[in-house]
């Protein structure tokens, strides 16, 4: 496997949206030009010394940009074997056939009433990836008519499980017993008139 | 020799231009254009007498020949119309020689015609005296013998008429006992159709009012039948107004519900509910079976 497949695999397993992943390649490539541009010392140490350094020197980096721990963790999931083989030279390119390839993952296009976060978003990926298919990305769209439940689009077909979907399931019954609430509050009101 | 050209030149040049020699030659020339001159007008003159002799010529030849060739229609013309006037008097001899033929057998057979008419015309005659006669002496032997036969009929059509006298005398008696049994059986008759017409009266009277009142019964029937249909289709109609409205209250109320609960979902749901309720919608599509649909 090579390089740019190693970084595009090792983002997926933490990272659920497109709009995510390419962020968090962006913050990726920043600390390459770091390591690469201001901190060159700490290439070429040994094995050991060197991933212990980069791993801290990719800590103290994030932590010092404020990033959450999804984006700690899934820049952490990219293994050092990476850091050995990427260049000065060679970072740009990675990056460019990294993005290109995550252009081409497939797109889960989701409608959701809000805004999820990162924690939410990681629940919902983990059960799309779980049951729908493994590699996807999701996109997710706020749309406030998919309140109660989402809409989406699966193989080029729109499907509505929003709120409207359910309550016309079950429409009738509840026009029934809201007919029957207002017959017993009529009749209450009849023999207490 | 050249001692000889230059005093010949000399004496050439000596000669040649002098004014005398010049004005020579000048006369001499002058002389020769006026010769030229008279040589050139009588050679016109001569030519324009001789066009003049040609032409003359010409014209009398040519009188000569309209002249002639005038004698010679003039001769053929003559000769034609001699021709033409003897043919034209042959025809016209022969012709009235026709008419003139013409003219006597046509007299003749008027002629002949006209006395054969006068012989028939006396043979006609002769014969008609003749009939006349031996008619004349025929109707005289037949005069008895009609007034005869006139009485016999005269008292034979007087027979005839007291006889249809009698008849009609008979008749009128026999018409007029027919008469009585007549009236009698027409009075009898007339009874007879009077209580007919009574009973059928009564028969037909009975059966209208038998029908007028089961007409009423039909109609009351109609009537309620109408009634009951109208009442029905006032029933059936307030019932869809009713089931339409109800209709409407439902999917307004629906519609009201729908939009109150998606607007409180919305607003009052934490985003892990939501995130509940996404899931239970992948879950539901899951359950339809509609992530594994294949494309």
């Amino acid at each position: 496997m090579d390089t740019a497949s190693l970084v595009t695999e090792s983002l997926l397993k933490n990272t659920y949206t497109r709009a995510h992943i390419l962020y968090r390649l962006e913050v990726f490539k920043e600390f390459l030009e770091k390591v690469f541009f201001t901190h060159a010392q700490v290439r070429g140490v040994t094995a050991d010394g060197k991933e212990a350094s980069n791993e801290k020197l990719l800590l103290t980096f994030l932590k010092g940009r404020g990033e959450n721990e999804h984006t700690v963790a899934s820049l952490q999931a990219i293994p050092m074997l990476v850091y050995q083989t990427i260049t000065a030279q060679t970072v740009y390119s990675i990056i460019d056939m990294v993005k290109e390839r995550t252009k081409n993952l497939p797109t889960f296009i989701v409608y959701v009433p809000v805004e999820f976060d990162e924690k939410e978003t990681q629940r919902i990926g983990t059960w799309i990836r779980a049951h729908i298919q493994k590699d996807l990305l999701i996109s997710f769209r706020i749309s406030p008519k998919s309140a109660g439940g989402c809409a989406f689009i699966w193989r080029d077909a729109y499907y509505d499980f929003s709120f409207s979907y359910f309550f016309k399931a079950h429409k009738t019954a509840m026009i029934r017993s809201i007919r029957d609430a207002y017959e017993r509050f009529r009749n209450t009101t009849k023999h207490t008139g | 020799m050249s001692s000889f050209y230059s005093t010949f030149y000399q004496t050439l040049y000596s000669i040649l231009f002098t004014p005398e020699f010049i004005a020579l030659v000048a006369v001499g020339v002058l002389l020769i254009i006026l010769v030229a001159v008279r040589n050139s007008i009588i050679l016109q003159k001569l030519e324009s007498s001789l066009q003049k002799d040609a032409m003359a010529q010409a014209q009398k030849e040519s009188r000569e020949i309209i002249w002639k060739a005038m004698e010679d229609a003039k001769r053929i013309r003559v000769d034609a119309e001699l021709r033409g006037i003897k043919g034209a008097a042959k025809e016209k001899l022969e012709i009235q020689k026709i008419e003139q033929e013409y003219k006597e057998t046509l007299n003749s057979l008027a002629q002949k015609t006209t006395k054969t008419l006068k012989e028939y015309r006396g043979a006609i005659e002769k014969e008609i005296g003749e009939i006349t006669a031996l008619a004349g002496s025929e109707i005289q032997k037949q005069v008895p013998l009609l007034h005869t036969e006139m009485e016999g009929a005269k008292n034979r059509i007087h027979d005839s008429l007291r006889s249809l006298e009698d008849t009609l005398k008979g008749t009128e008696k026999e018409y007029a006992t027919f008469a009585a049994s007549l009236e009698g059986v027409a009075r009898e008759q007339f009874e007879k159709d009077r209580n007919i017409l009574q009973g059928e009266l009564k028969k037909i009277t009975g059966e209208l009012e038998e029908a007028v009142v089961d007409l009423k019964k039909d109609g009351k029937k109609i009537i309620e039948s109408q009634m009951r249909e109208e009442f029905d289709s006032a029933r059936k109609v307030i019932q869809e107004y009713r089931d339409n409205y109800t209709a409407f209250l439902d999917n307004s109320m629906a519609l009201l519900i729908e939009d109150a609960t998606a607007l409180v979902l919305q607003k009052k749901l934490s985003l892990g509910e939501h995130a509940d309720l996404v899931l239970t919608a992948l879950e539901e599509a899951k359950q339809k079976g509609i992530f594994s649909k294949k494309s």
